[in-house]
């Protein structure tokens, strides 16, 4: 009964994922730490709410590295969702969402893949000043949407709210790592300026065009 | 040659297990009698499918039956079916009756003819003696008078309303032409006035039914008292007066007729009374005929000039009086005597002559004004319907909730919503009940939707589309399955939680409506939205045009909104959606534009 779909329905669960990267003091080093490495960058995936239990959702969460890691594939299978590594160069990770299966459990999901370009060096100067540090996080904003999640999904994830974003920065100096409320009225707002603008440009052409077919019509008589 | 010799020429060999059984059967068919009426090789070609019906036996009973059938005598009887009259004629008929002569002949003698019981002789009322008769002669004519004067009364009331009428008609449009003048809406007045005249018809014939019923009673009445006929006189010299003076507006033909009518009431005192021998003739010829009047006023020579409704009013006030004074009465005959009126009887005969000399085109029209009245008194039922519908929206439901909710723009919009929800129910209620009232044939107002009724907003409170989706689901699932005790039900939870809609937005709840879902896990940003699906080359353009606007498009081809929520997301959609609109705008004008140097370098040319 529990994996019967919910029509017309979505459920969405913010999330993050990313990783962050420091560059590699000599303090940070291991002796295991090949000397070619000069970052240590953490990978993780996580809800936008902390403490919203996913668990009861997802069994674990692969990460899938470079093939010249050792062991690439890490399997996780509690939160945290994340892998510290070290290295030097930046590559595709694959994030993959592995979900209880099992008839009985009434999930009935695929599993999901997030892919992450790696990130250790400073992106989008103009969005982003860099750090003077050199930290680099690369935290996205996404969420995952249940389409006609089954009941279960439905029961495990109504369980609690896990789309109340704050409003503001839990710290101002992480703005390069936390998505607020007020982010996406920004952007919402921002949005409407471009669709307006659009808008005058088709009211624009759409006269210009009414003028040439006038134009048109005078050559043709 | 055997059914089973003809399957050994087609070569077609039966089951051995159904030989044995074919063996038994022939020396079961043994003892049976031989066959006959058939050729034995015949017979053995139906092969092992016996006809159903045995041939032979049947040929021998009908045999033996017809040896048995003796033939019935019949007589050619001679009879007189006037035997059983005393002043019968003499006269001999012959017809063929079953049985021997002698048998009969005893019969006949003490027999009475067969088909005398179907002779059957009306019981008229034989006529009275010359001086009875001249007694109610006179007084028959004494009642007449009074009817008479009784008719003018009614007819001088019925002016004299009349008169009324039609000066409150009057006044009536005086108002109606003030009203239009005020208005200017020809139309609707134009139909008022219309609806006036109708009613006016209507009374016209309310007061002629009235008249009518009336003077039926007074035709019941018992004869008391004596009217002068010259009363009657002065009384109908008035009603004429006042009809010339009252009736000029009137419609031309019923002067006209009533003046007929005073012409043929004076012919009746002109004409010859009653004689007594002329009665004795009308009776005669009455129980002669049976009472068809029809015959008997086509039958009637006595050199009087005489209409069917005066023979039929002489008869039956003559019978009328003879009954009277008899002992024994019967009442109802009495009654349905007295209830002749040969003045109505005139007005059916007219009114139905009139009816069968109506020209096609006074047919057409009457039918036009039958299919127009008919169409205003659907136009006041319509209105009607109309009146109880707008009634109903005026008792809108009111919100037990907080007015706060609806001042955002998405309160708005799910107030909205969930009015349009309503509406449609509404809509398909009455679409219902249209539906019945078809059957029924009634302008039956509908009742007060239910959501404008007071219990309604008593026990439910205002639910979002999901809500009400979700207890759609929940009250599925109890009836597919109520063994089941659904306690912590996720569903039932969340309802009784009784959310907003922002606050199912914190748990990322959204109702899809009627769009097609594709079940399973996305990201947001990846989601398929309409707009979104667009070939990489348009998308590209796209961001051309984006460049053009001054719309950063963080220099990649595929830019998107940096927090893909489901607003977000949805703007952007609908963004890229007008951009690509905007761009098969363009595409459009250039080509318009590429078209006019066409034409003007040819026109250049020339």
């Amino acid at each position: 009964m529990s994996s019967k779909r919910m029509k017309f329905i979505s459920i969405s669960v913010p999330v993050l994922y990313g990783n962050h990267a420091y560059k590699l003091t000599p303090e940070m080093r291991k002796p295991t730490t090949p000397p070619d490495h000069t970052h240590e960058w953490t990978v993780f995936f996580k809800p936008v709410i902390e403490d919203f239990d996913l668990t009861p959702l997802i069994k674990k969460v692969t990460f899938k590295l470079h093939e010249t890691y050792e062991n690439p594939v890490r399997s996780i299978e509690k939160p945290p969702y994340q892998v510290t590594e070290s290295g030097w160069g930046e590559f595709e990770i694959i994030i993959k969402l592995h979900f209880h299966s099992g008839v009985e459990l009434g999930i009935n999901e695929k599993n999901f893949q997030i892919f992450h370009g790696l990130k250790l060096h400073p992106f989008n100067p103009q969005i982003q000043p860099p750090r003077e540090n050199g930290e680099v996080h690369s935290v996205i904003y996404d969420e995952l949407v249940f389409s006609e999640p089954t009941e279960k999904v439905f029961e495990i994830l109504t369980n609690k709210p896990c789309n109340l974003l704050p409003y503001k920065l839990s710290n101002p100096d992480k703005r390069d790592q936390e998505y607020t409320r007020t982010d996406e009225n920004e952007e919402l707002a921002r949005l409407e300026i471009y669709m307006k603008k659009v808008r005058e440009e088709i009211e624009n052409q759409r006269n210009e065009y009414k003028d040439l077919e006038q134009e048109k019509l005078a050559l043709l008589q | 040659m055997s059914a089973n010799d003809i399957l050994d020429v087609l070569n077609i060999s039966r089951d051995d297990s159904k030989q044995p059984a074919k063996k038994k059967q022939k020396i079961n068919a043994e003892p049976a009698p031989r066959q006959t009426g058939m050729a034995r090789e015949l017979y053995n070609l139906l092969g092992p499918n016996t006809p159903p019906v045995n041939i032979t036996n049947l040929s021998t009973v009908s045999r033996k039956d017809n040896v048995k059938f003796k033939v019935s005598p019949w007589t050619k009887m001679p009879f007189n079916p006037n035997k059983t009259k005393k002043d019968g004629h003499e006269v001999i008929l012959n017809h063929w009756v079953k049985g021997s002569k002698e048998l009969l002949e005893q019969d006949e003698k003490d027999k009475p003819y067969f088909f005398d019981k179907f002779d059957v002789k009306l019981d008229i009322p034989e006529l009275v003696d010359e001086d009875t008769f001249d007694t109610y002669m006179e007084e028959i004519r004494e009642h007449q008078k009074k009817i008479k004067e009784e008719r003018k009364q009614r007819e001088k009331e019925k002016k004299e309303q009349e008169a009324k009428d039609r000066e409150r008609r009057e006044k009536e449009k005086q108002k109606l032409q003030e009203q239009k003048n005020s208005n200017n809406s020809t139309n609707s007045s134009d139909n008022k006035s219309n609806q006036e005249t109708d009613n006016a018809e209507e009374k016209k014939k309310e007061s002629n039914g009235e008249l009518s019923s009336s003077s039926n009673t007074s035709k019941n009445e018992e004869i008391t008292g004596n009217a002068s006929p010259s009363k009657v006189k002065v009384s109908e010299v008035e009603a004429n007066e006042e009809k010339e003076t009252t009736d000029a507006e009137k419609d031309e033909e019923k002067p006209a007729e009533e003046e007929e009518e005073d012409e043929e009431e004076d012919e009746e005192y002109l004409k010859e009374p009653w004689t007594y021998e002329e009665t004795q003739y009308l009776f005669d010829l009455c129980s002669g005929l049976e009472l068809k009047w029809p015959i008997i006023y086509d039958r009637y020579n006595y050199g009087t000039d005489r209409s069917a409704e005066d023979l039929r009013e002489q008869f039956y006030s003559i019978c009328l009086k003879i009954l009277d004074s008899q002992e024994t009465k019967n009442p109802a005959l009495i009654d349905s005597l007295r209830a002749y009126s040969k003045y109505r009887e005139l007005d059916r005969k007219q009114y139905l002559e009139n009816l069968l000399k109506r020209t096609p085109a006074e047919i057409a029209e009457e039918e036009s004004l039958v299919i127009e009245a008919r169409r205003f008194e659907m136009a006041a039922k319509k209105m009607l319907l109309e009146r109880s519908h707008l009634l109903s929206l005026l008792d809108s439901p009111q919100s037990t909730q907080q007015v706060q909710q609806y001042l955002s723009s998405q309160g708005i919009t799910n107030l909205y919503n969930h009015l349009m929800i309503l509406d449609k129910n509404q809509k398909k209620r009455q679409a219902q009940q249209s539906k019945s009232q078809v059957s029924n044939q009634e302008p039956v107002p509908p009742p007060i939707p239910i959501a404008a009724s007071s219990s309604f907003k008593k026990d439910k409170s205002f639910q979002t589309h999901l809500q009400q989706y979700l207890a759609g689901v929940l009250k599925q699932n109890q009836n597919a399955n109520p063994g089941v005790k659904q306690e912590a039900n996720a569903i039932q939870q969340l309802l009784m939680k009784r959310l907003t809609q922002k606050e199912e937005e914190a748990y990322g709840l959204f109702f899809h409506g009627t769009e097609k879902l594709t079940p399973g896990v996305t990201l947001r940003s990846t989601q398929k939205l309409p707009g979104l699906q667009q070939k990489q080359s348009v998308l590209k353009s796209v961001n051309q045009v984006f460049q053009e606007l001054d719309i950063p498009t963080a220099g990649g081809t595929s830019w998107k909104p940096v927090m893909p929520t489901r607003k977000s997301m949805a703007a952007y959609d609908d963004l890229l959606k007008s951009v690509v609109a905007l761009l098969e705008l363009k595409k459009g004008k250039d080509k318009l534009e590429s078209e006019i140097k066409l034409i003007k370098s040819q026109r250049g040319l020339q």
